[in-house]
């Protein structure tokens, strides 16, 4: 596992995509523990920490910035 | 025939059964054998798709991931850094519209070659733009365009193989220019003409995206792919599902995409090989044409297979036409000779000044072409040559 946060590029889609996104990232790179999540659909702010909630991921950052989320995502056990 | 792969299969309508050689395989080709029974064999297999749940989705899926592996390892990337398109407009487009829509603010400077394709000129026209020179041998020298960059720039492109005049620039050289003038500038190559025939490694040219194209490498021209760069800002051009990353959502062309995986794990060296060997034999043939000389650089040092001469006194559509007139495809090498009369802005970019700016001729060869082919072609290229010449105002 490595803490580097694996960067998913969802800017320019909108939800579900980024969050399908995320999780098809963190399925294909198994040796990554951290991802940060790029995205501008304003309802990440709400999607991305249920989304976290439901599979049991840490949410450790969320902020944004001139309309643009970056969520940081400390992966749990299986999505 | 005897090609590449032992077959000696020619189609109706190629070269010998109906006496037309063609030497214009840049701008299409017949797929190689092994290319042609991979995508036969997925229109038949694999038809479902692959974003469902089921077991034959889940092995398009797996086919589509195969594929992506190919053509990554291709470039030396990783398979989650290549993005499939439907062809190499549409990769050229993602690649810098969605380079310059994933940026901040809204007047991006952007520095292009001379050389650029036309979808690249077009697209840079958009923004603002600057063009960088380049010499008689059609080569950009690094200083050259590390002058135009500044901390202004956002966006730096650059044509690693021309599609024109052959020439293969030195992108290692070009992006260390740009990173010592800008770090933060993004650098995005156009290698669509040299996918599959020049090596590229992606990370030792330490660039922001490539754009690649499936023809070159005897895949569909109906299919093309783009690498980014990890951590890459790059916004999609269309929205609505989650294929590709995002970054192309919509239908996959799945059969064309496993073309182009089988095509870029065959041996890029001997195609390359075979290519350049057909074109040296063409060149040899045609050096002493009364006024014919070689675009660019030294045979070896262009697009493997490329060859394109101006003739003096000779327009090259007309040219053109009368060589396929007597059975031998060409192209005028560029679609503002071919389309509106102009002359070439590749050929005027290198110096080159009227009527020798009309008077380009591209002649590419492909997988297919043999030895006799060239040796057949060689001596109705020069009849019509000296046909045309003799009728010329220019002479």
């Amino acid at each position: 596992m490595t803490d580097v946060p694996r960067t998913v590029d969802a800017l320019g889609t909108h939800c579900p995509v980024p969050l399908q996104l995320l999780g098809a990232a963190m399925r294909r790179r198994p040796d990554s523990d951290v991802f940060a999540l790029l995205a501008d659909d304003p309802l990440i702010a709400v999607d991305l920490p249920a989304w976290c909630h439901r599979h049991g991921h840490q949410l450790v950052d969320l902020h944004e910035r001139d309309g643009e989320w970056q969520g940081t995502v400390r992966r749990a056990g299986g999505i | 025939m005897r090609s590449m792969d032992g077959t000696t299969s020619r189609s109706p309508g190629e070269n010998a059964d109906s006496r037309e050689i063609c030497l214009d395989h840049a701008a299409g080709s017949r797929l190689a054998p092994t290319v042609a029974a991979a995508l036969h064999d997925a229109l038949d297999t694999a038809w479902a798709s692959p974003s469902g749940v089921h077991h034959p989705a889940a092995m398009v899926a797996d086919r589509l991931e195969a594929a992506r592996g190919q053509v990554a390892s291709l470039i030396g990337a990783a398979p989650d850094e290549v993005v499939f398109t439907s062809n190499a407009t549409e990769t050229r487009n993602l690649m810098v519209r969605g380079t310059v829509r994933g940026l901040p603010g809204s007047d991006h400077a952007t520095v292009i070659t001379a050389l650029e394709h036309p979808t690249i000129r077009a697209l840079s026209a958009e923004m603002t733009t600057e063009t960088c020179p380049v010499g008689p041998d059609a080569l950009v020298d690094p200083d050259v365009l590390a002058a135009r960059v500044d901390s202004s720039t956002a966006v730096v492109c650059v044509h690693h193989g021309q599609h024109e005049v052959g020439t293969v620039q030195d992108v290692p050289a070009l992006a260390r220019a740009v990173r010592s003038a800008n770090p933060e500038a993004r650098i995005l190559v156009d290698a669509v003409e040299t996918t599959g025939l020049c090596p590229i490694d992606v990370a030792a040219w330490d660039v922001d995206a490539v754009a690649l194209g499936g023809r070159a490498l005897d895949a569909p021209p109906w299919v093309g792919a783009l690498w980014i760069r990890p951590g890459s800002r790059l916004r999609p051009l269309v929205v609505g599902g989650a294929q590709e990353f995002g970054k192309r959502p919509g239908a996959e062309n799945v059969p064309a995409i496993i073309a182009m995986g089988v095509a870029a794990a065959t041996d890029l060296e001997a195609r390359a090989t075979h290519r350049r060997r057909m074109a040296a034999r063409l060149w040899d043939g045609l050096r002493d044409v009364p006024g014919a000389a070689l675009t660019g650089q030294h045979m070896d040092d262009r697009i493997p297979g490329h060859v394109h001469v101006t003739l003096d006194g000779i327009e090259g559509e007309s040219f053109t036409v009368a060589l396929a007139g007597m059975g031998v495809l060409a192209s005028p090498g560029s679609t503002c000779a071919e389309d509106a009369g102009k002359a070439s802005p590749a050929l005027e970019a290198i110096g080159l000044r009227e009527p020798r700016t009309h008077s380009g001729v591209l002649f590419t060869c492909g997988w297919s072409t043999t030895a006799d082919d060239i040796d057949a072609a060689v001596p109705i290229i020069r009849r019509t040559a000296d046909t045309l010449r003799r009728m010329s105002p220019f002479r």
